[in-house]
Order: structure tokens, then sequence, then C-alpha cells
């Protein structure tokens, strides 16, 4: 016991020494190992992990920043900020939708100030949503190259075409986001056509349908993108065929964002009754699809209450997604000489 | 277009806060859900007040999980208005009350075309008995039967000798097990279950959410089965003091009932059936079914010949929706339950 206050000092004057100096030499191994961990563990989980919004508002929120700083001092983890990026965005516009939801609402309610004011709270998320799917394109592109050039890049893994598809969706949702929020951010809007021509470097089929809905989805935001002779409807039909055989409903909701840009009410009813039937049938969906379903089930659930509220006043009751106020979803009973 | 929507939707609130503004009345809705106020009737039954708010009715909500507490409070007219099984409500109005004959309807299509002509105008007079009046009808799902030993359960004859619960009111079950030779258990829908998995009946008809809601599972064990045979579909029905509702609130109600709960209805059925493991279903071949098709035919002919608790003219009026799926059972040609059906 004699020796415990020198012995206490030392350690306190080597803890001292190693904050002042050295701390920084431990700083890119543990970032090295963080990354790998996120990378390794922590995507798949979120690409697998039912409960998106955890995912998206927790994971997303939480770990953006701590994963970025590491940018600092080891090589930029962009696989996994692209994820990460992606999820905040995804919080983001679920704030977006909600604000413009009772925006509708408010309208729908002859409640012209309100529905203003909410209007503009949901531009305000959509800017952020763009701002936050910006920063994931740039970890894409910092990742598998820029959009505009000539090659494919090189997609090693199922893992990396998953993710280049998840990225070229969210190149064309920064693009709707800054539309959305009136073009408060500047997001490049060359960015939609360099999307669809990388769209060209995945499969179709292996890809449940959606690089097919990706082109389609820029033929109908982008005047004069779409090649001589094609068809919208028809190629994003295609993709729904292709999407059914999988168990997939992104390409019907690239379907749906496609037709409600376009004001086509048929269409939209159409992709959504498509989507619900999907989700409805036993086809097991694709693996990993967790992440991708929440990303699709977000849009196609605002779709569908942006219908419902504006004729109701109430979104989408439970289990109603694909149908419609006032449609009936069974045949006319047969009454006819019963009582 | 939207401008046009928004001035619709403008006028119509309007219209609706005026009408609200001029007639609306404060009553009691007493509902029955045997898990409370968290149950799915109960859920179901908070949609329904905000569209009565509509036709000028604002409901208070008051949970029972005794059904009989619920129908007494609304007999001694301290409830406005009762949510029951259709078998309870049978005893108030016998009409469609009687919509949970035994074995009536093989489908869930039929019972929505059961629903759909009790709900429309013309049926409005038949829904109607002194105080009482009928204000819609929501499907509660198949009822089956449960065993211990699942090999009871392919041949009605082997239920004889065999104690089954029997839920109070229930005065078709009594007959049925009458006839099949079984001993009764009386129970209510809060004991039956718990009779079952204490072994202290051998056998119990429950709908598919008693499976889980109510642990069925427990005395089903590693034997027992579940014969996929419909008993009878039970129905949820609101039945007012009518005099106590605006002049056309009954009638809306059943058709709001019927255009928007039918479908909440059946997805907590089907989840519900679904939740059930496969392992459990006994199927029975055509022979079998023939035969049990063919007991249940004379039970509800005696019933009909006693004409006691059930409303002939439901009985008829089901035999012709059985007769109009399955035109081939030979029932549809007989002179039974009001007459031939074809």
């Amino acid at each position: 016991m004699r020796f415990s206050v020198p012995s206490l000092s030392l350690l306190t004057a080597l803890a001292a020494t190693l904050v002042l100096s050295g701390c920084a030499a431990l700083y890119p191994p543990l970032g090295w190992t963080l990354g790998a961990y996120a990378k390794g563990e922590v995507v798949p989980y979120v690409l697998d992990e039912n409960d998106a919004n955890v995912s998206a508002c927790g994971t997303g929120n939480g770990l953006t920043q701590l994963m970025a700083s590491f940018g600092r001092v080891v090589k930029s983890p962009d696989y996994v900020l692209f994820y990460t990026d992606l999820l905040t965005g995804l919080c983001a516009e679920e704030q977006a939708y909600e604000a413009d939801l009772r925006h509708w609402r408010a309208r729908q309610q002859g409640q012209s100030v309100i529905a203003r004011d909410e209007l503009l709270q949901a531009q305000r998320w959509h800017a952020l949503a763009a701002e936050r799917r910006m920063k994931a394109v740039g970890a894409l592109t910092r990742r598998y190259g820029e959009l505009d050039e000539r090659y494919c890049p090189r997609l090693r893994t199922r893992d990396d075409e998953l993710t280049y598809m998840v990225g070229l969706v969210t190149v064309l949702q920064a693009v709707r986001s800054d539309l959305l929020s009136g073009a408060q951010v500047g997001v490049p809007r060359d960015l939609a056509m360099q999307a669809m021509r990388s769209s060209t470097c995945l499969d179709n089929e292996k890809w449940w349908g959606v690089p097919q809905a990706i082109r389609a989805t820029v033929w109908s935001f982008v005047p004069g993108s779409a090649p001589d002779g094609a068809d919208i409807w028809q190629a994003y039909r295609q993709a729904g065929a292709v999407a059914a055989r999988h168990g997939a409903t992104l390409p019907l909701t690239l379907f749906a964002l496609g037709a409600g840009n376009q004001g086509r009410d048929n269409e939209l009813r159409e992709a959504l009754r498509q989507a619900a039937a999907i989700r409805a049938a036993e086809v097991a969906p694709p693996e990993p699809y967790a992440l991708v379903d929440f990303i699709s089930r977000g849009q196609l659930l605002y779709l569908s209450d942006q219908i419902w509220i504006e004729q109701t006043g109430a979104r989408t009751p439970a289990g109603a997604l694909g149908t419609f106020p006032g449609e009936s979803r069974r045949p006319a009973a047969n009454i006819q000489g019963l009582l | 277009m939207l401008k046009k929507l928004t001035h619709a939707a403008l006028l119509t609130g309007a219209l609706a806060f005026s009408n609200g503004a001029a007639a609306m009345v404060d009553r009691t809705l007493c509902v029955f859900d045997v898990v409370g106020a968290n149950g799915d009737t109960y859920q179901m039954m908070k949609q329904y007040v905000l569209a009565a708010q509509q036709w000028g009715v604002n409901f208070k909500l008051k949970p029972y999980t005794d059904e009989a507490l619920a129908k007494g409070d609304f007999m001694a007219g301290h409830c406005d208005a009762v949510e029951l099984f259709g078998i309870a409500t049978r005893s108030i109005l016998k009409f469609p009350g009687s919509l949970d004959m035994m074995a009536a309807l093989p489908t869930y299509d039929g019972l929505n075309t059961a629903i759909a002509a009790l709900s429309a105008p013309n049926a409005a007079p038949l829904m109607k008995d002194g105080k009482y009046e009928n204000a819609g009808i929501i499907p509660g799902g198949k009822v089956y039967l449960f065993s211990h030993d699942r090999n009871t359960l392919d041949d009605w004859e082997k239920l004889a000798g065999k104690r089954i619960t029997v839920i109070s009111e229930d005065e078709q079950a009594v007959e049925m097990i009458k006839y099949v030779g079984g001993t009764v258990m009386p129970a209510s829908v809060s004991t039956f279950a718990g009779m079952f998995n204490s072994k202290s009946a051998d056998l119990s008809y429950a709908p598919g959410f008693a499976y889980q809601a109510l642990e069925m599972y427990k005395g089903l064990g590693e034997n027992g089965g579940i014969l996929r045979y419909n008993l009878g579909i039970l129905t949820f029905q609101v039945t007012l003091h009518h005099d106590r509702f605006p002049a056309e609130f009954a009638q809306q109600s059943r058709t709001w009932v019927y255009d928007n709960m039918w479908d909440v209805g059946m997805r907590v059925v089907e989840q519900a059936e679904a939740a059930i493991p496969t392992k459990y279903w006994v199927d029975l071949s055509a022979d079998k079914e023939a035969r049990y098709n063919s007991m249940f035919s004379d039970v509800r002919q005696r019933l009909y010949d006693a004409d006691k608790v059930y409303s002939r003219r439901m009985q008829t009026m089901l035999k012709t929706i059985r007769c109009r799926e399955l035109p081939d059972n030979a029932e549809c040609t007989r002179d039974t339950e009001g007459g031939p059906a074809i």
C-alpha cells in the first residue's frame, strides 16, 4: 500500500501523455474497425430489418455523423455512408409526407391558412430530404464512380449491384425531393438522365424490373428523354410484370410516381392496385428486401393517402391500399328474390 | 379539378356541420368484446362511432367483457345501443338475430349476400321489432368444432357420448347435440374456452379467433384437431332503442356498416384463421361431409318445425342463398325449411 500513491501518479502521467500525443494514432484502427463492422454487419442488418422506421430515423440519424467523422482520419466509409444518408433522407421524407397530408386535409376542410402553412412545412422537409439524398448520391459516386462515365462501374458482388440499384432510385428521389421543395436545394436535374443511362448496367430481370421502371420514370419526369416510339406506360407494365414474378413492389412504386407526375389518374390507380396485389400475393419477397420494401411502401401509402384525403379528409384505411374511396371492393351481391 | 373538389368538400363540410349542429344527440353504445376495450370488435366500433356523427349521434363507447351484462344493461335501458353476437341478439330481434343459424351459409360470400339483403332499404320493416331495431351487421368468422382428440371429428356419429360446451341461448347447438347423442355442457362466451382447456369438456365449438385470443391451443395439445367444416358464421350486430335515435339513423347505419365494415371485419377473421397451425385442421372426405350436411339439414328442419326461437323467414332466405351456392345439395329440391330452393 505504501507504493500505491506513486504508482497512481505514474499511471496518471502515462495516460495524460497518451491523450495529449498518442490518441490520434488510435483513431485510424478504430475507424477501420468500425467502418468494417458497419459495412459487414450494420448495412446487411438494416437491409433486412423489418422495422425500417427504426432503420431510417434511428440508425440513419444516429450513425450518420459518427460514420462520417471517420472520413477525417481514414478513407471515407462511403459504402456505409451511402446507406446512412439514404436512411436520413427517408426519415426527412416521412416528415414531409406527414406535413403534406395535413396540408391536403386542411385543404379538403377548407382551412386555407393552415393548408398553406403545412405546405411550407412539407417543403422544408422535402428540402432536407433532397440535401440528405444528395449526400447519399455523393457517397455512391465516390464509391462506384460518376454516373456520366462511359463505362459501367465494376459491381463485384450482389450487394454492390443492390447498392447501385438503390442508389439510382435515390438519385431520382433526390431530384423529386428538390422539385417538391420548390427547388430550394438546386439538385442538378441532369442527374436523372444520368441515372437513366446507368440503369442499363443492371440486369432488368435479376433486379425485379427496377432498371426498366427507372428508365420509364425518367421519361415521365424529363420532357423529351424518351427514345422515339417508346411507350412509358407499356414500359411500366412490363416492369410491373417482372416485379410481380419476384414479389417486389418497387417498380410499381416508380410506376405510381410517374403516373402521379403526369396526372394520369387511371394509371396511378392501376399501379397502386397492382402493388397491393403483389403485397397480398403469396410470392415471397426477394432477399434482402426490408429496406427496399420500406422505400416502396412509404411512397405507395403516401400516394394512396393523397387520393383518400383529397376525397374523404382521412387517409387510407388499414388494409385498403389498392382500393379507393367510393369504390366497392366486391362485386355487388345478388339480393334479388331473397326477401 | 382540384378546385372543384375543394369547393365540393367545402360545401359538404358546411352541410354536415349545419345538420350535425342542429340535431346532434349524445348516446351510449355498449360494446361486448371478450378482450375488452383493446379488442378487435371495440376497435371496429371506434370507426362506427365516427360515422354515426354524420347522422347526428355522438356515441360514448362502453366496453363489456361479459355479453350477458351488456345485454342486460341494454334491456334495462342503461345503454341506448348495444353490440352483441347475433346469437345473443336473437331474443331481442328474432329476424336479424337468426342470421347466425347453424351451418346455414357455407361461405363468407354467402354471408355477404345475406348482410347485403338485410341492409337494403326494402328489408327495413324486418329489421325492427317493438322498441328495438338493428343498426348494422359485421362478420365475426366461421365457427369450427375443436376436439382434444382429432380422431373423433371425421364422422358426426363419433360425437355420441361426448361432452360438448354450449353457449347459453344457443338452442340450435342444444338441438344438434341432442341429435348426435352428446352431452350438453352449459357455458358462456367467457367460460367455454376454459372448460375446453381444462378438459372438463371434450369438444367446443368456437370461431377462429378463439384459438389465440382464448388460448384454445392449450386444450388442443398434441392430439387435438379442428374440423374444417363450417358450423355457422358468427356476426356482430348493433341493436338500438330506436325511439332514442333520429328517424333515419338505423337505415343510414345499416347501409354504412355493410359498405364500410365488411372488409374491416373480414380482415380480422382472415388473420385469426391464418394463425391456426395447419396441423390442427381435420378435413372431411366428400361422403363424410355429405353426412354432416344431412345431419345439420335435419337439425335445422326440427328447429323450423318447432318455430320457437328462429325466424322462419330468415331460415328460408339462408336456404335460398345456400342453394344458389351449392345447387347440387340434396336439400335444395326438398320441401324443407320453407320449401324447395330451386
